[in-house]
């Protein structure tokens, strides 16, 4: 189990490690109103990002791991991106207030948002078998993204971003319920 | 000695098809070839094999072992390619290994550095810049590195061209023949396993709808032309092809018994010709 963790997230690190850290400082100099829109979205990819590639789920069924083992640390992943962004959150709340707000900076990080979530787009959809949820969370990835961009030049409107965010997120999860819920039946009807 | 493979009574049902009852026995150490029409439940046998979909019913035993999700012992003894070659694709080939390799206590690095030598994979390249054959290379290397009794293929060939297919069978089979693996080998394309397949079951519409030695079949199957003066013959599970003025072409699934028979029935001219695992296999195939 704890191999799965460790890979998952040394393989997470590979890929999107170097984005990382410009996008922390970004987001902190970016100022406070961004930052409240942007920790949602950070949101949204954690939880993403523990749904994991359907491909690689399929490789850890063929090795020999015990299968509740990877129903566990899927759950544990998602109970740690979580934890690690909430406590992010809280970290940058405290320090973002005492910088101004910074147009450039604003546009810079979207722009490496926007990067960081085709980068996670295509890793999760390049691993989906089902044809129907493929086409749903490219449909949902694209408006999302579409949304983000009108209302990061056009929009501004925080409330705006709140919705749009929180709608997103809550699909996200309840499709990551879904599939536990999916795993919980399998393993007990093996039981 | 103790089957490589034991499969009891096993079923799988989906919304438009069904598996089964299947019963199976591989022996240690032989090369079975599981043929069969696309959608004709071989990949769905492979699957309930590696444990990858749950069956209905019935039993699965690998070295008397049984396959179930939640102990990992059996799936030290096996070796499962498939299709799909999933691995992480941001990595390196090297890293992939790696990364398999502490799964299994078994893993033996010099052989694998054997095989990839063999096999001219470029350590250093990422997954995502390999070919397919080359993905289908690092599946077998991953597969045979542990050293697993038993070897399920399923069709691990596909989608490649016929000169990468037999250079790569080649090197797989000289390989599985001097360490001794049970193989079980699903395919359509039935030169894949005409060479060296020891015994050959054919699986059509979920069922199982023969099992035999390969020599068996290629010593009993022939095609058999002769005429018939009166147009009277005794033909029972023959297959006729031609009949054309009292001249008759037929393939026997048994051509001793059928010689019998024809010569009670005076027939004439009576040629008898042997056929090929691929003409075999066809009309074995065609008898829905």
């Amino acid at each position: 189990m704890w191999k799965i963790i460790k890979t998952e997230y040394y393989y997470m690190y590979n890929l999107y490690g170097k984005w990382l850290l410009p996008f922390l400082v970004l987001l902190i100099l970016s100022g406070k109103i961004f930052f409240d829109f942007l920790f949602n979205y950070i949101l949204i990819a954690g939880a993403v990002l523990t749904l994991q590639n359907d491909n690689r789920y399929y490789m850890y069924q063929t090795l020999p791991i015990k299968y509740v083992e990877i129903a566990y640390a899927r759950i544990i992943m998602l109970i740690i991106n979580f934890t690690v962004l909430t406590l992010l959150f809280y970290i940058i709340n405290i320090i973002v207030p005492l910088i101004k707000l910074r147009l450039l900076f604003l546009s810079v990080t979207s722009l490496i948002l926007i990067r960081l979530y085709t980068f996670i787009l295509f890793d999760i959809i390049s691993g989906m078998r089902n044809k129907t949820k493929k086409t749903m969370y490219i449909l949902l990835f694209a408006i999302t993204l579409a949304a983000i961009i009108f209302l990061l030049f056009l929009g501004q409107n925080r409330i705006q971003y709140y919705i749009i965010a929180w709608i997103f997120l809550l699909t996200v999860i309840s499709i990551k319920t879904f599939k536990l819920k999916e795993f919980v039946v399998v393993k007990e009807q093996y039981k | 000695m103790e089957n490589s493979l034991t499969i009891t009574k096993l079923e799988k049902e989906f919304d438009d098809f069904i598996l089964g009852p299947l019963n199976l026995e591989l022996e240690q150490g032989k090369v079975t070839g599981y043929i069969g029409p696309n959608g004709a439940g071989k990949t769905t046998t492979m699957q309930c094999i590696a444990g990858l979909i749950k069956p209905d019913k019935g039993e699965i035993k690998i070295f008397g072992k049984q396959n179930t999700p939640n102990s990992i012992e059996w799936k030290y003894n096996l070796g499962y390619v498939d299709d799909k070659h999933i691995f992480y694709e941001k990595w390196s080939c090297a890293q992939n290994l790696k990364f398999f390799s502490q799964f299994y206590p078994n893993w033996d690095w010099d052989f694998a550095n054997e095989l990839i030598k063999r096999f001219e994979i470029s350590l250093n390249k990422k997954v995502t810049q390999l070919s397919t054959g080359n993905k289908v290379k690092l599946s077998i290397v991953r597969a045979l590195s542990y050293r697993p009794k038993l070897l399920i293929l399923d069709e691990p060939t596909i989608g490649l061209d016929p000169i990468a297919r037999t250079e790569l069978l080649n090197i797989l089979f000289e390989i599985i023949e001097n360490n001794n693996n049970a193989i079980f080998y699903s395919t359509h394309i039935l030169s894949d396993i005409d060479r060296l397949a020891d015994e050959l079951i054919f699986i059509i519409n979920g069922k199982i709808k023969l099992q035999a030695p390969k020599e068996d079949l290629l010593e009993k199957w022939r095609t058999i032309s002769f005429k018939a003066p009166n147009n009277q013959v005794d033909l029972n599970n023959e297959i006729i092809i031609q009949i054309e003025n009292n001249y008759y072409k037929i393939i026997s699934p048994d051509y001793n018994e059928t010689l019998k028979r024809l010569q009670k029935s005076e027939a004439q001219n009576i040629t008898v010709n042997r056929m090929n695992i691929d003409e075999i296999s066809v009309q074995i195939l065609k008898q829905k």
